[in-house]
C-alpha cells in the first residue's frame, strides 16, 4: 500500500515537472506551434524508448511514461493550437496543427523504438 | 519574454493535479473492465473532458487572470490530457476510426467550451 502510494505521488510530482517542461517548450511559436510539437514528440519518443528497456522496472517505468510523459505532451493543447488558428481563418494551419500532433509524435515513437 | 518563476510554480501545481486525476481515471478504468477497451476509453473520458475544459478557460471570466489560466488552463488541462498515451495506442493498436473520432470530437468540444465560457463573459458583462 505505501508503495503504491508513493509511487503515485511520484507520478504526479513527474506530470508537474513535464507541464512545466511543456509549457517552456510551447513558447516556441511560429507559423506552426513548432514548440507544441517537440513537447508531443518527446513524449512520444520517451514512451517510446522505455516500453523497449524492461530493466527499468515497473514503478519507474510509471513514474517516467505516465508522470513526465503524460504531464509533457497535451491532447488539449494540440486541440487549442488547431482552433485558435481555425478560429482566425487560417484552415491550413489548422489542419497542419491537427496532423502534426498526430504523425509528429507517431514517427518519433516509431524512431525511438528502433533505438539500441 | 522570461516566464516568471511564480506563473511556472502554478504550472507545476496544476500538472500535479492533472496527472493524479488522469491517473486515478485510468487505474478506475483498468479495475472496471479489460485492456485495451479501458485504455482506450479512458483517453475518451480525459481527453474529451480536458479539451472541453481547456476551452472554458480560455474566455470564461474567473480563469482570466495570469495565475488561473496558468494553473487550470496550462497546469491541469495540459496534463490531464494525453498526446503519448494515445500515440502509444495508434502505435500498438490501429490508427482507426476511434482515432479520427478523438480528434474530431476534441476539436468540438474545445469550440463547445470557448463558446460556453464566451456566453458567460457575455452575461457578466
Amino acid at each position: 500500500m505505501m508503495d503504491w502510494f508513493l509511487g503515485f505521488v511520484l507520478i504526479c510530482l513527474a506530470g508537474g515537472v513535464g507541464s512545466v517542461i511543456r509549457a517552456l517548450l510551447t513558447r516556441l511559436d511560429g507559423w506552426l506551434p513548432y514548440g507544441l510539437f517537440i513537447a508531443n514528440s518527446l513524449a512520444a519518443g520517451i514512451v517510446g524508448w522505455l516500453v523497449l528497456t524492461p530493466e527499468l522496472g515497473v514503478h519507474n517505468y510509471a513514474i517516467v511514461t505516465v508522470g513526465l510523459a503524460g504531464g509533457l505532451s497535451t491532447f488539449s493543447t494540440a486541440m487549442k493550437a488547431s482552433f485558435d488558428f481555425y478560429h482566425r481563418g487560417r484552415l491550413v494551419q489548422s489542419a497542419l496543427t491537427m496532423v502534426g500532433n498526430l504523425f509528429i509524435p507517431l514517427g518519433a515513437m516509431m524512431l525511438a523504438t528502433t533505438l539500441p | 519574454m522570461p516566464i516568471k518563476a511564480k506563473l511556472l510554480g502554478y504550472v507545476f501545481l496544476g500538472g500535479v493535479l492533472g496527472t493524479m486525476l488522469r491517473t486515478l481515471i485510468f487505474e478506475a478504468m483498468f479495475s472496471l473492465t479489460v485492456n485495451p477497451t479501458a485504455e482506450l476509453i479512458a483517453l475518451f473520458v480525459v481527453n474529451l473532458s480536458g479539451a472541453f475544459f481547456l476551452g472554458l478557460t480560455a474566455r470564461y471570466p474567473y480563469f482570466q487572470s495570469e495565475m488561473c489560466r496558468n494553473l487550470w488552463g496550462v497546469g491541469f488541462a495540459g496534463s490531464f490530457t494525453t498526446m503519448s498515451a494515445l500515440t502509444f495506442w495508434i502505435q500498438y493498436q490501429s490508427l482507426g476510426v476511434e482515432t479520427v473520432a478523438m480528434l474530431a470530437a476534441g476539436f468540438g468540444l474545445y469550440w463547445f467550451g470557448f463558446e460556453t465560457g464566451r456566453k458567460a463573459a457575455k452575461r457578466q458583462r
